[in-house]
């Protein structure tokens, strides 16, 4: 293994993942999982306007996106209360505008002529240019400067996984009440039940940047819900899906790296490593029930 | 005004109409969401035409290629997610997977189908956001065939079309359920397929869903409703052209996605304005 | 002052437990959008009655319900649980919505469903203490399911389902249960754990206020019925209420016959 390579690259992927599984998480049982896929395009003015402000590693890149989905995550809730338009009819609204707007901010604001970030990388992913230079060996890891220069894709995902963890896993109790049953905690705790909400909100568009600037906006859907589905077969806890769907984000991002190896060697093609990924998490999904069966756990599918 | 922004003008004018009526439809159906998820499994069909294309070396074959390849990817995508469904999976959980598998095979395809030089990472990333300013008269073709086609079969058959799409269960009774179901695939495929030049698949859907929007609080007919969303998606989608030739020059895909939200957006505020000043007269 | 208390929780200690009412419905109008479902209806609850809301189908029961304790808003009149707004008891109001208004397939144990009740007594943290899951516990055990308390949500059948959301409103320890049709499509063995569930409820001096379906054990099973037909059409006890003309203008003179 080569370190400056392939360490952000496996770094970036699995964090990305992570907090995109803990995002799904929460989406998938109100049967919002979809929102994911409009969210990981939605996100895009928040970021571009953070790049501009900071360049690749500041903090105003998270807020701009944080800003960006609740804005979006509020106008859909919005639409669907007030206007009714119809089933996924507001979210087939906004997303489109959301991204066209991120569209019009990166030619207005000139950064792809900088290499900064370009439309490639927005819808593609950038994994395969992650290079961390002054990563050379493990003990480089201790040293403060080589984390200054660390890649800012892999930074944003490393940031958004560790906010994210931590939310999730101090607010569990509110977010199983919430997800478990939405109207009755909406009902008895309206404050604990509406902070839920924002958290979910927060989780979503850390994980929307995160893959944004990883795997890429095209296969952000198959983070968001491969591993969950997987998971959902399988577990009977919240705990227990957040874990096995790590479980199966692993695998995957291991199958991946295994296939990218041996079709370079073999056929001398290197597939795009998150195209690859996505196949891998949607074989798992559909794989996991059939494992579920077998083993007896015959739990419903999401 | 020149040659070329005027073809460019009429490519979208072709575009943002027939993306408007038939969008108009879908969104009766509530079905925006499915036809995104069918334009997704069109991309990989279309790499694979590339792909075809290059090995066979025949220029001619290039659009039934790329219509028989991207109806059959559309439709394995669409049958995938009638599969998943049938299996138990909820709909959003089978979208999501679909759409999945379908960017996956095309990534994956992309990087098999770039050895032969046939397509690129460039190529892919017009078929998500379109290239407008590239439009000639032979790709504004199909858009404009298409359009006068689906004038011609609204103008004639839009009362059973309105039954089927606010009361597909009556249609069901007269046994028509299925064969009109598979001609509702094949007509937003080929939507799909003809409106990608100009705006792209990232960007479609608003153009499907936005101008019907707009008009919906205006309107009480359907066929005011088709119509009208057709006149908004291709009156806006032109003056949006018109901006991003010479006066902003942005990219154009965005910028008419964009217009036509704005007008969504007024529209709403107008609309709310007009029935506050209705309730006041009226009390 | 009410909203501020209410937002943060805290337990009003001005509330009194056992006012002479314990509902009061004054006035109220509600719909969805601009469809109005239920207008200008009124009627009290005595504290410690058992009131059935009856009504033919699309009379507006649930809607009714639903505005009664905020979920849809109203669009005119007022409410008071306890003599005060919803927002300041919250803690001492139950709610058993029916059970297909919730989602099984979510991968979670019986006994965390069950503790949702405790969720208004709870501190900042929203973890629950070893008292909270003795008293999951006992009301696991006061309906007979003790033994599906690890059981996964997906595996209950109907019943069950009905005895665990009555095993959350009954961990929330409230002074008001509002059911909306718990009667409806259950075995007998869980209709007679509801009953005695109910009488143990009343017992206490409480109140419970539940949609009814069935109109051939109104008699039987409350003290008051209030018939819902667009607005409060009729008041009183069960034979007065189903022999009043609205009653018959609601379901029919067979009906009224038959009850």
């Amino acid at each position: 293994m080569l370190l400056s390579q392939d360490l952000p690259i496996i770094l970036t992927l699995l964090s990305a993942a992570v907090t995109a599984i803990l995002a799904g998480s929460l989406l998938l049982p109100r049967g919002q999982i979809m929102i994911s896929e409009a969210a990981s395009h939605a996100v895009l003015p928040g970021l571009i306007i953070g790049f501009a402000l900071s360049g690749d590693h500041g903090w105003q890149v998270l807020l701009g996106a944080i800003v960006t989905i609740a804005l979006f995550v509020g106008g859909v809730s919005w639409l669907r209360t007030r206007h009714r338009l119809g089933p996924g009819v507001e979210i087939a609204a906004l997303f489109p505008v959301f991204f066209g707007l991120g569209i019009l901010a990166l030619s207005l604001t000139g950064l792809e002529k900088t290499g900064t970030i370009d439309v490639d990388h927005i819808l593609f992913g950038s994994l395969e240019l992650l290079f961390w230079f002054d990563a050379g060996t493990w003990s480089d890891l201790l040293r403060p400067a080589t984390w200054a220069s660390a890649p800012g894709p892999m930074m944003t995902a490393l940031v958004g996984l560790a906010l994210s963890l931590s939310l999730c896993v101090i607010a569990y109790p509110f977010l199983n009440r919430s997800l478990m049953d939405a109207h009755h905690a909406g009902l008895i705790t309206p404050v604990a039940a509406a902070v839920a909400r924002a958290l979910e909100t927060l989780i979503v568009a850390l994980a929307a940047a995160a893959c944004l600037r990883s795997a890429g906006v095209v296969v952000a859907i198959a983070l968001f819900s491969g591993p969950v589905i997987a998971a959902w077969s399988l577990a009977r806890t919240l705990w227990q899906v957040w874990l096995i769907a790590i479980g199966v984000a692993s695998l995957a991002v291991v199958l991946t790296y295994g296939v990218s190896l041996a079709t370079a060697a073999v056929l001398d093609v290197e597939p795009r490593i998150s195209g690859v990924l996505a196949l891998w998490l949607v074989v798992l999904a559909v794989l996991a029930p059939v494992l579920a069966q077998l083993t007896g756990r015959n739990r419903p599918l999401p | 005004m020149d040659y070329n922004t005027l073809i460019v003008l009429m490519g979208l004018l072709s575009t943002g109409s027939l993306l408007g009526g038939f969008g108009a439809l879908v969104s009766l159906k509530g079905e925006n969401l499915t036809a995104d998820v069918a334009g997704h499994g069109v991309v990989s069909g279309v790499v694979v035409s590339k792909g075809l294309l290059a090995v066979l070396g025949a220029a001619w074959l290039a659009v039934p290629l790329l219509w028989v390849c991207g109806f059959a990817s559309s439709a394995l995508t669409l049958g995938f997610i009638f599969w998943a469904r049938s299996r138990g999976y909820s709909a959003g959980a089978a979208q999501a997977m679909a759409i999945g598998l379908a960017y996956g095979l095309t990534l994956v395809l992309m990087s098999l189908v770039q050895g032969y030089g046939a397509f690129s990472t460039k190529g892919l990333t017009t078929l998500l956001l379109g290239d407008a300013a590239t439009l000639s008269l032979g790709r504004i073709l199909p858009a404009i065939s298409m359009l006068l086609g689906a004038g011609l079969v609204f103008g004639l058959f839009w009362r059973g079309l309105m039954n089927w799409v606010l009361d597909p269960q009556s249609t069901q009774l007269q046994g028509q359920s299925s064969a009109l179901a598979l001609m509702w695939i094949v007509a937003t495929v080929a939507v799909v397929l003809t409106c990608l030049p100009a705006l792209g698949l990232t960007l479609l859907v608003g153009g499907l869903t936005l101008p019907a929007l707009a008009v919906r609080p205006w309107v009480r007919g359907f066929p005011a409703l088709v119509i009208g969303s057709a006149a908004v998606g291709g009156v806006f989608a032109t003056l949006a052209g018109w901006l991003s030739a010479g006066i902003v020059p942005l990219p154009t895909g965005a910028l008419v996605i964009v217009t036509l939200g704005a007008v969504w957006l007024l529209s709403m505020i107008l609309a709310r304005g007009v029935s506050a000043v209705r309730m006041r007269r009226a009390a | 002052m009410n909203a501020l208390t209410s937002m943060l929780r805290i337990t009003d200690k001005s509330v009194s437990l056992s006012p002479e009412i314990a509902l009061g419905v004054y006035g109220l109008s509600a719909g969805y959008g601009a469809e109005t479902i239920v207008r200008d209806a009124s009627f009290e609850v005595q504290t410690g009655e058992r009131l059935a809301i009856i009504g033919p189908n699309g009379a507006g029961k649930s809607t009714l319900l639903k505005a009664v304790l905020g979920l849809i808003k109203p669009s005119a009149g007022s409410v008071q649980f306890l003599n005060r707004g919803f927002g300041a008891v919250r803690q001492h109001v139950a709610y058993v919505a029916q059970a297909d208004e919730i989602d099984w397939r979510f991968p979670g144990k019986v006994r965390d469903l069950v503790a949702m009740g405790r969720a208004v007594h709870l501190g900042i943290t929203g973890r629950l203490t070893a008292t909270d899951w003795r008293a999951v516990d006992r009301a696991l055990g006061s309906l007979n399911i003790a033994h599906l308390a690890d059981r996964p949500l997906s595996d209950l059948s109907g019943g069950q389902r009905r005895r665990v959301l009555l095993a959350r409103a009954l961990v929330q320890d409230p002074q008001v249960l509002i059911m909306d049709e718990p009667f409806q499509a259950i075995d007998v063995s869980t209709r007679e754990a509801l009953i005695d569930v109910l009488d143990a409820f009343q017992a206490e001096g409480k109140t419970a206020v539940i949609v009814h379906h069935n109109l051939g054990d109104v008699q039987a099973l409350f003290d008051r019925a209030v018939l819902i037909d667009g607005t409060v059409a009729s008041v009183g006890s069960p034979q007065e209420v189903m022999a009043s003309p609205a009653f018959a203008a609601a379901f029919g003179a067979v009906h009224q016959n038959a009850a």
